[in-house]
């Protein structure tokens, strides 16, 4: 009883937060003057244009936060701490910048006190901020990862680990770096190609973790037949490409990106505490990948290039494209689900952008070349998407309805709604009704699960009848034909 | 009254049934006809229309609009004359005893086995949830595998070969497959530059009167 109490108020509240937003008149409801615009994949890959999820808010250069800070240089990294500060690591002028929401400069932190010796950054390329406020910053080319505490005093470093099997001239060049919550450090290290490094509790270094598969061509492995020991030898090695962004999400699994020269395997991984992939893609023709059609030559061509990746709320994932300038947004079953931002120089649009973050239900890109962050803000189209994905997410698929009914009255063409209702009305038990929804969505999966709930049903409803009708026949036939043979006998007797 | 009906259906039949003798009945005691065979082949096209209209999405996942029978129909109709003509200029020249007309009937009547699978799978996919539709590739596929074991005793038979010239013969064939198909893209390209070449000639005549 107290279950459904509570999923009635849920259902309450997310009636008043649909209507909430079809009212409200703080959202814009479709935006049609954004320089880019919005689309996504359908089941078969193909391209669907979708109003915009996202449209710009504002951007904000050095300047802003504070007039006597010099601009960005190269900046390589952008970070939303847990306390709400945000932290640029401005990589030119070996500094980090933090600043608060309402564009309040906090502090700058340009270097350390160890042991009494005064220590710069030597172009630092990340930062992570810890619950307990512990600053990890990737200082690259000084090859070591200092922590410093929220004061910006010096607690400890780690440094290249004194392992077997690392080469002599191993250098330990750090560019991003994450915590989990058990204290287990993962660091993104330059030019190592056997996974992301793994320091314990106590800065040691404890292993690779996440490999990434180099894939081979058939062709190579062909010539190789026929070659001779030296060509083997003079041929370049395959190896796997760099890991390239990293982001920790609510189970303390790791989200990871890495270039993939195709641009037709996933280049997100979603790595379980024993460094396996556990991605889920449910739908094969679209991969985690960013674009799946782009041009092979010319302005803006090849693959998408994710770079950066962010975790967020109801298990979906931002990744960055360097390519475009895109962010790409999926949900926890590998579905794109909007597109944002691109390449070019108007409001809303990024030259190279380097990082990206969540700043509440905004998304914030860094664009290194004008040293500038952009901030997006959810037209109610996003902020739909966002709510009913959390709510799915979470359980409740029927109180997900509302939102997926709105979205498919916003946007037709969105698959993965008409999908949402259906699923809707299969938690319901409405299944005859759910087929026709999950068919539309092509949502395969339960569509299955439907149908043969369904098929269950009219059998249930058929069969009694069938048998009862069958037996009937069978015992008519049979007292016809036992009163023939008796009649039979009655005649020959 | 079922004989009087499906009696003309016989030869198909027997061939399922018992290929060698059927096939050696088609072409030897004459019972096969260009006709017959030819409707065979149009059942299977029906048949693949059939399956294009009404498989369940969970078997056919393509989307409706790049699903096109007609054009379907040619290509198996162009694959067809395709093997028949290349599988004849390889057999003429190897003692193949097969006439064309006897080639094209033998591939036709081996497709019995299409047309008795595809219609009752593609009813059946619309029962099967995705766990089961196992049972229905299962279905399809041996289908097509006996198929392409009734073509191959079916030329056999036609040819009047060994089981190994069979097979040589049919790489052969693969091979003089490749060659149309080469010299056909040939010609097409050079008619597409003679018709190129007359046009701007044309043009130019136009634009001088």
């Amino acid at each position: 009883m107290p279950n459904k109490k509570t999923s009635l108020l849920k259902r309450v509240g997310a009636v008043a937060l649909a209507i909430a937003l079809t009212v409200g008149v703080v959202m814009p409801v479709l935006a049609d003057n954004t320089p880019f615009q919005g689309y996504t994949y359908n089941h078969w890959s193909a391209l669907v244009p979708s109003p915009v999820a996202y449209i710009p808010l504002r951007s904000f250069t050095a300047a802003d936060i504070d007039p006597s800070l010099v601009a960005f240089i190269d900046a390589a990294d952008i970070h939303v701490c847990p306390y709400g500060y945000i932290l640029v690591v401005d990589t030119g002028n070996n500094r980090i910048v933090i600043f608060d929401q309402r564009l309040q400069l906090y502090r700058v932190i340009y270097g350390f006190y160890q042991d009494g010796q005064w220590q710069t950054f030597d172009r630092p390329n990340g930062v992570f901020v810890t619950r307990h406020r512990e600053l990890f910053i990737a200082d690259t080319f000084n090859e070591r990862v200092p922590i410093l505490d929220w004061a910006g005093s010096f607690i400890r470093q780690l440094e290249t680990p004194q392992a077997e099997g690392l080469a002599d001239d191993f250098a330990f060049l750090p560019v991003s770096i994450v915590v989990d919550r058990g204290g287990r450090t993962y660091v993104i290290v330059q030019r190592v190609f056997e996974g992301i490094m793994n320091f314990d509790l106590h800065g040691n270094f404890v292993g690779y973790f996440g490999t990434i598969e180099v894939q081979r061509q058939w062709i190579e492995i062909f010539w190789r037949f026929f070659m001779t020991e030296t060509q083997i030898e003079r041929q370049h090695r395959f190896i796997p490409t760099e890991f390239q962004g990293m982001a920790l999400d609510e189970y303390n699994f790791i989200f990871t990106t890495n270039l993939e020269p195709w641009g037709s395997n996933n280049q997100v991984m979603r790595l379980n505490p024993r460094g396996e992939d556990v991605l889920l893609n449910i739908n094969e023709n679209v991969t985690v990948s960013g674009d799946q059609r782009f041009r092979t030559f010319g302005s803006l061509a090849g693959p998408s290039q994710l770079i950066d990746i962010i975790a967020r709320p109801g298990g979906m994932i931002s990744a960055l494209d360097r390519t475009r300038g895109r962010v790409y947004t999926y949900d926890s079953e590998g579905n794109l689900l909007y597109v944002i931002s691109g390449w070019g120089h108007m409001e809303g649009m990024t030259r190279r952008p380097v990082a990206l973050e969540m700043l509440g239900d905004d998304i914030i890109i860094l664009d290194a070349h004008h040293g500038r962050i952009v901030q997006f803000t959810p037209t109610e189209y996003g902020a739909l998407i966002n709510e009913a994905i959390y709510l799915r997410y979470t359980g409740d698929e029927i109180g997900a309805v509302y939102a997926w009914r709105r979205l498919v009255a916003l946007d037709e063409n969105f698959q993965l709604a008409w999908a949402g209702i259906g699923r809707s009305m299969l938690a319901e038990g409405n299944n005859a009704a759910a087929i026709y929804y999950l068919r539309r969505g092509m949502d395969m999966v339960h569509f299955s699960i439907a149908f043969r709930r369904h098929r269950l049903e009219v059998m249930q409803g058929i069969l009694p009848t069938v048998f009862n009708v069958g037996t009937g026949l069978i015992g008519l036939l049979l007292v016809y034909k036992i009163t023939k043979a008796v009649r039979r006998r009655l005649a020959d007797a | 009254m079922i004989k009087r009906i499906f009696g003309f259906y016989a030869l198909p039949m027997r061939i399922i049934a018992r290929p060698f003798a059927g096939f050696y009945a088609m072409k030897f005691e004459e019972k096969g006809t260009v006709r017959l065979a030819l409707f065979n082949f149009f059942l299977v096209l029906l048949s693949f229309a059939f399956s294009n209209q009404f498989a369940s999405i969970l078997v056919d996942e393509r989307h409706p609009l790049t699903i096109n029978s007609v054009s379907d129909a040619f290509f198996l109709i162009a694959t067809l004359l395709l093997f028949c003509v290349a599988n004849w200029s390889v057999t003429a020249l190897t003692d193949g005893e097969g006439r064309f007309k006897d080639i094209v009937m033998a591939v036709c009547y081996a497709m019995t086995p299409l047309v008795l699978t595809i219609v009752p799978a593609t009813i059946l996919s619309n029962f099967l949830s995705a766990e089961e539709t196992g049972l229905y590739f299962l279905l399809m596929g041996a289908g097509v595998f006996y198929f392409v074991l009734l073509v191959f005793v079916g030329l056999l038979t036609v040819h009047n070969y060994g089981a190994v010239k069979m097979v040589i013969t049919l790489l052969l064939t693969i091979v003089s497959i490749l060659v149309i198909v080469f010299l056909l893209t040939l010609t097409f390209t050079l008619f597409q530059q003679l018709y190129s070449f007359l046009y701007s000639v044309y043009t130019e005549i136009i634009f001088r009167i």
